[in-house]
Order: structure tokens, then C-alpha cells, then sequence
């Protein structure tokens, strides 16, 4: 008798779920969408916070002419995907340091800044390890190619025309 | 004009605007599924052809029509392309039957609802035919699965209909209609609310529907039975389902629901207001419920329908003998 | 009219009957020899309209297609027999004696019963009920008894089928 009565227990249980799951995606069916209509509409810049793109480097002061990369390279070394790609020009002068002694000085020039988005897979190493935090993601999610290295990013070219040369 | 030619006419004029009914109705379903599962997840469904998608459905026809006809190497060509057209083929006899208004019955047949139960089970032949026809493993799972479900399901609905029959006294769906009145009371589904609930979960089995869709269970037959099918093959088959919701929708509405009879205004609009709602409802359900595991599928009917159903079966022999 | 009408379609079932018995007997795969015997089934279930007994119609229909194909089709599905034997005279004359048996037993039913020509009359399904309890009470019970048996058998078989594994 005890196990019939269990039975029935479980049987109106299982009964009441199926109303229960009924009324959680009728809710939802009456509920305002979170899609909007792609190629006509799209969501607002505040829906796109957050969102992670291909790198970018950050200029200083804000919306300022430069950038604050020295060149290090720790993003290269540090990335696990391998797909970002330094162009540094080495320059060695000789400066007399004030006590009369001469050294060698190291210049690194940044020439060029590849990142290749295909290979990319936004975990964000890069932006952490940056040591003079330069670099940031980008939120312009709307990109489209033909080829494959319509995914190579050069960003500092792309830094340079939208900020402009220092 | 004698009687028969007259009668003959009058099918074939009846077959037309069934076949119409079948299209508009697989077209609605369809959209409706689409927008139904979009509204559930939050997207929008459909959108971009016609005002809110709504032509979505009739490029998709056209698409299916167009598409090149492939028949697998070494599949039995005859039995592979036997399936979708036995599939259809036995959709609109369904209809010739169902009392939509008392001026809207084809065939006003003392025999309505066995014709229904004699030509629904054809459908679940043509899935058999073309399981093994394609020569494909997850067909053959899918056609195996199909026939267990529909012997296990065909049950109940057997003895519910019986009882109905027992309570009636008629195998005419239109005298089922008429011994019922206009008001929610005097429908069937006040007198045998068990029968309704047996009828709705085994026609919901009958069709493959979720959550009864083992036949076709995407995420582990690929597609069952229409794994081979492309094209009109496979668009066959989905028109014949879509055809199955609304034959079952309009059987449960004839026996249950009182058919055409309303509070006000009794006619055909009251009947397709029922079976839509009831069409609706069986959409909803399957962005609802997970698909359930095979033996709980049996043990669903053999354990609880079937038992279910003879208790009610024998209940409303007593009743019908005392009053 | 009404008789040419009737003989038309008596031509026209026999002519479904006797296509769906080739079929079945010609046919290389065993799947096809069940399309012949579908075939077989309507055009019987035809004839039974044209006796006027859509009731035994409609039930051939349920019960022989919906009901006893689909089983074995689920018996071929099950047990994958791939019939594809060539023509044997041997397996000709084995099969000859039941079928010539048959037809003898056929043949002479029918020219030992009285035939009469009327045309038949569709009986209200109440009046098939009550003969079927009443006149015709014995054999009637005799069959249910006989799935009865049938029934229990296939579940005792099953059984010990499940014990012989374990």
C-alpha cells in the first residue's frame, strides 16, 4: 500500500512538472526579445560592452596622438596562439651617461603590429601581461572577409589612422 | 443528375479544397513552429521574407521542390520512393470524414472515426517502407522505433474511442457532435476527463511528436527515418505530419471538445478556433518537454494508458448500463 | 447502370488483387513481396465495400495493414532476411501441395454453396454486435480464447527466453 501511494505521489509530482514547464515557457513566448533583426537593426553600443574583438592599443591621454608601447614584446611571448607578430626596428646608440662613462642604448621602434584574428582566440593573455597596459580589446563586431588574410590585423597602422600620427 | 454522379462530384470538389486545407494548414503550422520556438528562446523567428517572416514558409516550398531528387546507391529505389507518397497519399482521405460545420462534411460516413484509426495507421507503414527502403542504419533505428511506438499507442486510443462509442452510442463523428451541446459543461471532456488526457498524450505518441519524437530524434538518429530523404521526399513526409497535428487536433476536438458548437454562433468558426488552440498547444509542447528516454516511453503506455483506459473503458460500460 | 458499375469494380479489385499477388511472388527482396501483400489487403478491403460491409473493410484495413504488415515488418526489420535466392523447382513443387490444397478446399466451398445473385445490403452495425453475441456467440468466444492462448504463449516464451540468458 505504501509503495501505491509513493507511486501516485510521483505520478501527480511528474503531472504538476509538465504544467510547471508549461507556464515557465509560456512566460517566456509572451516576453520582449532579446534578438533584434540583424541586417536592419542592431543592438546599441552598451550591449556591445564587454564584447572582444581583435586587440587595440590604447592611446594616452585619452583620445591622444600616441601610445605608450615600448616595444617589449611580451604579448608576442606570452601568446598561446602564436598570431601576434611585433615589427621592431632596433637602433643602438651611444650616449654618455653624467658621470662620464659611455653606453650602449638600446631603441626599439614599433613599425609594425600584426595580429592575425584567425588564428586569435581572444583569451586575453596579451592584455594582461601588457606591462605599460597599452593594449585593449576592440568592440566593433561587424567585420567580414574573402581571404584569410583579410584577418590580419595591422593595429598599429589602424591605431595611427584613427588617432592620428604623434 | 442522379444521386451517385452527384455524389461523385461532390468528393472530388471536396478532395480539391482538402488538398488546399492540407497546404494552408502545413504552411501555418510550419510558420507557427518556427515563430513559436523563436518566441520560447527569446529570438524573433523568422523575419526577413514578407511582413514578420510570413512568407518564410513558401520559399522554403519552393526550395523543396526545386531540389534535385537523389535516390542513395544502394537503396531500393521503388520502396524509397513508395514511403512519402504512401505517407501523403492516405492524409486526405482523414479529412473527408471530420464534421467541420454540418454543411462542411465531404463524407457524412456512419463509420467516421474507424476510417480515421484505419487510415492514420498507414503512416506509420510508409515510415516502415522507408526505413528499410534507404538502406541506412539510423533509418532502420528510426523505422523500429516507429512501429513499437505506434503498436503501444494505438492501444489506448482504441479503448478510448471505445468508450466514447459506449457513451454515444455512434461510430458517426457527427451524431458524437451532436449528442453534445454548445456550452463547456455539456462537452465530452466534463464526462470522461481521462479519456481526453489518454487521448491527447497517445495521439501526441501517434504523430512523433515531441516529446514522443524517438523515430526522428535528431540528436541521436540524425533524422530516423528521413535521414536519406531530401527534397520532395522529405517534404512529403513533413506535410504529412504537419496533416497528422491537424487530424488529431480535430478528432480530440470532435469527441472532446463539441465540435462546431459554441455558447454563440454555432458554426464552423467555433471548430477551427478548438482545433487551433489544440494545435497550438502541441506546438508549445514541444519547446517545452525533453524528449524521453524509449522504455519510458512503453512503460508510459503499457503501465499507465492501457490500465488507465480499460478502468475508464469498464467504468463507462457500468455508468451507461445504470442511467 | 448500377450493375455495369459494380462489375467494373469487380474487375478493378480482382485486377489489384491479382497485380499485388504477382508482385508478392516475383519479387527478389522480401520487403517487396510485403508491398505485393499490402497491395493484396486493399484490393480484399475493396471487395468488401463492394459487398457492402465497409465495417469489414475499414477493420481489414486497421487491423491486416496497420496492424499485422507492420508486425512483420518489425519480424524482417529484426531479423534481416535478405531473400535474394534464385528459382528452384524443388522449392516450386513444396510450395505447390499447400496452395493447391487451398484453392482445392476454395474451389470446392464455392461450388457447394448456393450463390445467389442479389446485390447486398449494408447492415446497420448494431445488428452485426447482436448476431455476433448471439447467434454466432460460440465461435466467437472460441477465437478470443484462441488469442487468449497465443497471447500467454508469446509472453511464457519471452520469459523463457530472458531466463536462458540470465
Amino acid at each position: 500500500m505504501a509503495t501505491i501511494t509513493k507511486e501516485i505521489k510521483e505520478i501527480l509530482k511528474g503531472i504538476k512538472s509538465l504544467f510547471v514547464g508549461m507556464k515557465i515557457t509560456g512566460k517566456y513566448m509572451i516576453k520582449p526579445k532579446v534578438t533584434v533583426n540583424y541586417p536592419w537593426k542592431t543592438v546599441g553600443k552598451e550591449a556591445l560592452e564587454g564584447f572582444r574583438m581583435v586587440i587595440q592599443l590604447v592611446p594616452v591621454p585619452a583620445n591622444g596622438k600616441s601610445h605608450k608601447c615600448i616595444a617589449c614584446g611580451m604579448c608576442a611571448r606570452s601568446c598561446p596562439s602564436n598570431c601576434i607578430k611585433l615589427d621592431v626596428k632596433q637602433t643602438v646608440e651611444e650616449i654618455e651617461l653624467p658621470d662620464g662613462k659611455k653606453k650602449k642604448k638600446v631603441n626599439k621602434n614599433l613599425e609594425g603590429f600584426y595580429v592575425d584574428f584567425s588564428l586569435c582566440s581572444v583569451c586575453g593573455l596579451c592584455v594582461e601581461v601588457c606591462p605599460t597596459k597599452t593594449l585593449t580589446f576592440s568592440n566593433y563586431p561587424y567585420i567580414v572577409g574573402t581571404t584569410r588574410n583579410d584577418f590580419v590585423y595591422n593595429i598599429l597602422e589602424d591605431f595611427n589612422k584613427r588617432y592620428g600620427k604623434e | 443528375m442522379s444521386g451517385v454522379e452527384w455524389t461523385f462530384i461532390k468528393i472530388v470538389i471536396g478532395m480539391l479544397l482538402i488538398l488546399g486545407f492540407i497546404a494552408f494548414n502545413a504552411i501555418l503550422l510550419g510558420y507557427g513552429e518556427r515563430k513559436i520556438s523563436g518566441f520560447i528562446q527569446g529570438r524573433l523567428g523568422p523575419y526577413a521574407v514578407g511582413p514578420h517572416g510570413s512568407l518564410q514558409m513558401m520559399v522554403d516550398m519552393v526550395k523543396l521542390m526545386t531540389k534535385q531528387i537523389i535516390t542513395p546507391k544502394k537503396a531500393d529505389g521503388f520502396l524509397f520512393w513508395t514511403a512519402p507518397i504512401l505517407s501523403f497519399m492516405s492524409v486526405p482521405v482523414l479529412f473527408m470524414v471530420i464534421p467541420f460545420s454540418p454543411s462542411f462534411t465531404v463524407i457524412n460516413s456512419g463509420l467516421g472515426i474507424v476510417i480515421i484509426l484505419a487510415f492514420s495507421g498507414l503512416n506509420v507503414l510508409a515510415l516502415c517502407i522507408g526505413g528499410l527502403g534507404s538502406n541506412n542504419k539510423w533509418s532502420l533505428l528510426g523505422a523500429a522505433r516507429a512501429v513499437s511506438q505506434f503498436i503501444a499507442f494505438e492501444v489506448p486510443i482504441l479503448l478510448v474511442v471505445l468508450s466514447i462509442t459506449l457513451m454515444t452510442g455512434t461510430l458517426s463523428l457527427s451524431e458524437i457532435i451532436s449528442k453534445q451541446g454548445g456550452f463547456p459543461w455539456q462537452w465530452n471532456i466534463v464526462l470522461q476527463p481521462i479519456a481526453f488526457v489518454i487521448m491527447f498524450v497517445a495521439s501526441l505518441a501517434e504523430m512523433n511528436r515531441v516529446p514522443f519524437d524517438l523515430p526522428e530524434g535528431e540528436s541521436e538518429l540524425t533524422a530516423g527515418y528521413s535521414t536519406e530523404y531530401g527534397g520532395m521526399g522529405f517534404g512529403l513526409f513533413v506535410l504529412a505530419e504537419y496533416t497528422h497535428i491537424v487530424v488529431a487536433s480535430s478528432v480530440i476536438t470532435t469527441l472532446f471538445l463539441g465540435g462546431w458548437k459554441g455558447p454563440v454562433f454555432s458554426g464552423i468558426w467555433w471548430f477551427l478556433l478548438k482545433m487551433y488552440i489544440l494545435c497550438f498547444i502541441i506546438l508549445w509542447i514541444r519547446w517545452a518537454f525533453p524528449r524521453v528516454r524509449f522504455d519510458q516511453l512503453l512503460n508510459l503506455s503499457w503501465k499507465y494508458l492501457i490500465p488507465a483506459g480499460i478502468f475508464n473503458l469498464l467504468a463507462t460500460a457500468l455508468l451507461v448500463k445504470l442511467f | 447502370m448500377e450493375l455495369n458499375t459494380g462489375y467494373i469494380a469487380f474487375a478493378l479489385y480482382t485486377l489489384i488483387i491479382i497485380a499485388g499477388g504477382i508482385l508478392a511472388i516475383f519479387s527478389r527482396s522480401i520487403i517487396r513481396s510485403l508491398i505485393g501483400l499490402i497491395v493484396i489487403l486493399f484490393g480484399v478491403a475493396g471487395m468488401y465495400f463492394l459487398m457492402a460491409a465497409p465495417f469489414m473493410a475499414l477493420m481489414q484495413v486497421m487491423i491486416y495493414v496497420g496492424a499485422v504488415v507492420v508486425l512483420i515488418f518489425f519480424a524482417i526489420m529484426l531479423t534481416g532476411v535478405e531473400g535474394n535466392e534464385g528459382f528452384s523447382s524443388s522449392r516450386l513443387i513444396r510450395s505447390i501441395i499447400p496452395a493447391g490444397l487451398a484453392a482445392l478446399v476454395l474451389i470446392l466451398t464455392i461450388s457447394g454453396s448456393r450463390i445467389n445473385f442479389t446485390s447486398p445490403e449494408e447492415l446497420p452495425l448494431k445488428e452485426l454486435g447482436k448476431s455476433l453475441l448471439s447467434t454466432y456467440m460460440l465461435p466467437f468466444e472460441l477465437i478470443s480464447i484462441v488469442l487468449f492462448i497465443a497471447m500467454a504463449g508469446a509472453v511464457v516464451l519471452g520469459f523463457e527466453r530472458r531466463r536462458e540468458k540470465e
